[in-house]
């Protein structure tokens, strides 16, 4: 599929990723979702990514704040910066963390209740900014359950100003924090 | 488990609001009475290397006082988290502040008075303090279930804190037994070990806890804090006994490697803050920056310093980027977060939900005090560099303006806790 998108701008005369730097590429989505019946850029954003060592960064320019994009690249290792305007899109920047332990990068999934993250064995504060990042990344989120290995009480006062209700509970040595909009809000 | 069940599980990791907040609300006090005593010592500074009166005393507030405190308050809330495991005791806790802070105010005390009994009494006292932190910090490490960064970052600030607290002791009675071979060499050795060692292990340590948890940022990277924290041991280790023993061949390289891991730090912080989600950092960020160029300014100085330049009121330039232009802004920096944010887990608004700290903290004392900060550390640096007196006065007047306004928004946010104490809850809904 990515090699797909790849053909299909060297058929366009254009390359999707610009090195800007040597660790460092530019993947603007916009030429990919004009081409008619293309789908989602998802593969050609992971496609760039892949590559990238640790400390890499992709630059990414979408017309709109692209959260599924936000949510794949937080699955492969990557940390997203705030999303910037730039001609008349949206800018990006994505940078490939390390992961401190086995296990130490956020897992998300969906599920039939919502997104589902897995923040166990990440060092504090991590669990709480990848709570709120991932808030942040949904354009229309409803509700998130988050699995973490103790409770984030630094994070509610955050919900709390974000719109969000929380419900806490113990399942053996996890905390499973459970995210729904305050409909009081 | 149900969220309640969960969160007294939780809640028996953390201490009770009054413990940390006592802490902190010290440092604050402590920080209007540096600088009161630089006021007065203001003729003396410029040419201060070292010997009771005032200017010790300043220092001493400024370090014991503030930065301890600081550090005290910001390890017996943090630990818990970092490391997943209680702090044990609050009634030792609350022993290590009624140590620490009758302790620094007898010492400082006879500082100032050039009372050699007073300060063998006042360092015996803050040395009993710093040996219970050391002793409460031990038994939170060894409970820890994980490894986490910034657990070697608090090992060696506990090995410095040994190599500083000894000393510092071992001058006191110099003053009045009259043993030490070179006491001048010893307190260099003795203010490196504390600054560098004790306190920048602090700084880096909980700084990567607490300047990602502040602006909303990724973890500190461990790939770039491994090597930070050998430069730091390294660099600490060589400069103080070079400097100890008048061995250049150790000093030099000890600071070349020093200012190395000064500007991994800088490194390190600024390439955490460009990813962060919060867009608008508050006035804190802006003393993190001052203190990040202070701290490039004092190694640099530093290492000029031990090469043998010229440079007049050199050590009196050196001390005061260290303590007042970095340590100090970085305390008074993390003071100005932390203090809202302990408070907004133990109050709760109208509709029964934690405050955001930034709701908490009247914004007119901060920016009042971040102002006076940086005017009078650039008055009293420039009146140290060009040796007048009254800049140096006129700086510790505007200091001290912003210290009482950082008084002021430190009462203004504790009195929330008085006001509005209630146990938080496991579920906002």
């Amino acid at each position: 599929m990515a090699g797909g998108w790849t053909r299909l701008f060297g058929i366009r005369g254009r390359a999707p990723a610009v090195a800007a730097a040597p660790d460092e590429r530019l993947l603007d989505v916009r030429p990919i979702l004009a081409v008619e019946g293309c789908g989602p850029p998802l593969a050609a954003v992971l496609d760039a990514a892949r590559g990238l060592p640790v400390g890499g960064r992709l630059r990414l320019i979408a017309p709109f704040d692209p959260a599924p994009m936000r949510r794949a690249l937080l699955a492969e290792g990557f940390q997203g910066g705030p999303t910037e305007p730039r001609d008349g899109g949206f800018e990006i920047l994505f940078t490939r963390m390390e992961a401190a332990s086995p296990g130490a990068v956020a897992r998300v999934w969906r599920d039939d209740d919502g997104a589902h993250l897995d923040l166990r064995g990440l060092a504090a504060p991590a669990p709480m900014v990848e709570i709120l990042r991932a808030l942040e990344a949904d354009p229309q989120p409803e509700a998130l359950t988050a699995w973490l290995d103790r409770e984030p009480l630094h994070l509610y006062p955050e919900l709390a100003a974000r719109g969000w209700t929380w419900n806490v509970a113990g399942m053996g040595d996890s905390f499973v924090l459970r995210l729904t909009r305050d409909a009081s809000a | 488990m149900t969220g309640p069940a969960v969160l007294a599980n939780a809640k028996g990791r953390l201490l009770p609001a009054a413990t940390p907040l006592r802490f902190f609300l010290a440092a604050t006090v402590f920080h209007l009475a540096a600088w009161g005593a630089l006021g007065l010592a203001a003729g003396d500074v410029a040419d201060f290397v070292g010997g009771p009166g005032p200017t010790l005393a300043a220092l001493h507030l400024a370090t014991l006082g503030v930065l301890s405190c600081a550090a005290f308050g910001a390890a017996f809330q943090l630990l818990p988290v970092a490391t997943r495991a209680p702090i044990g005791s609050a009634a030792l806790a609350d022993l290590a502040f009624w140590l620490l802070a009758p302790g620094v105010a007898l010492l400082t005390g006879a500082m100032a008075l050039s009372s050699a009994d007073g300060m063998i009494a006042g360092a015996a006292v803050t040395g009993a303090a710093f040996a219970l932190f050391a002793g409460l910090t031990l038994r939170n490490l060894a409970r820890a279930p994980s490894a986490d960064a910034v657990m070697p970052f608090v090992r060696a600030a506990l090995v410095a804190l040994a190599g500083f607290v000894v000393p510092g002791l071992a001058l006191a009675l110099d003053g009045r037994l009259g043993f030490l071979a070179d006491h001048m060499a010893l307190a260099r050795a003795h203010m490196i070990v504390a600054a560098f060692g004790f306190f920048g292990a602090l700084v880096a340590g909980f700084g990567a806890i607490l300047l990602p948890m502040f602006a909303l940022a990724p973890n500190m990277p461990a790939r770039l804090m491994r090597p930070l924290l050998v430069g730091l041991v390294a660099a600490v280790a060589a400069s103080a006994v070079g400097v100890a023993f008048d061995a250049l061949p150790l000093a030099i390289p000890g600071v070349v490697v020093g200012l190395g891991a000064a500007g991994l730090y800088v490194v390190v912080v600024e390439r955490t803050l460009a990813t962060r989600l919060r867009r608008k950092l508050g006035e804190e960020f802006a003393l993190v920056r001052v203190s990040e160029a202070a701290l490039l300014l004092a190694v640099a100085l530093g290492l000029a310093l031990v090469a043998g330049a010229p440079i007049p009121r050199g050590e009196a330039l050196f001390g005061w980027l260290t303590v007042a232009g970095w340590l100090l802004s970085f305390a008074l920096a993390i003071l100005q977060r932390i203090l809202p944010f302990l408070t907004s887990m133990h109050v709760r608004d109208a509709r029964g939900r934690p405050p955001l700290a930034s709701t908490l903290a009247p914004r007119l004392p901060l920016v009042i005090h971040t102002a006076c900060h940086v005017v009078a550390l650039c008055g009293v640096g420039l009146g140290v560099a060009l040796d007048v007196v009254w800049l140096v006065r006129a700086g510790a007047l505007v200091g001290a303006c912003g210290a009482a306004a950082f008084l002021w928004f430190a009462i203004a946010v504790a009195a929330h806790v008085r006001a509005g104490a209630r146990p938080a809850k496991g579920s906002g809904s």
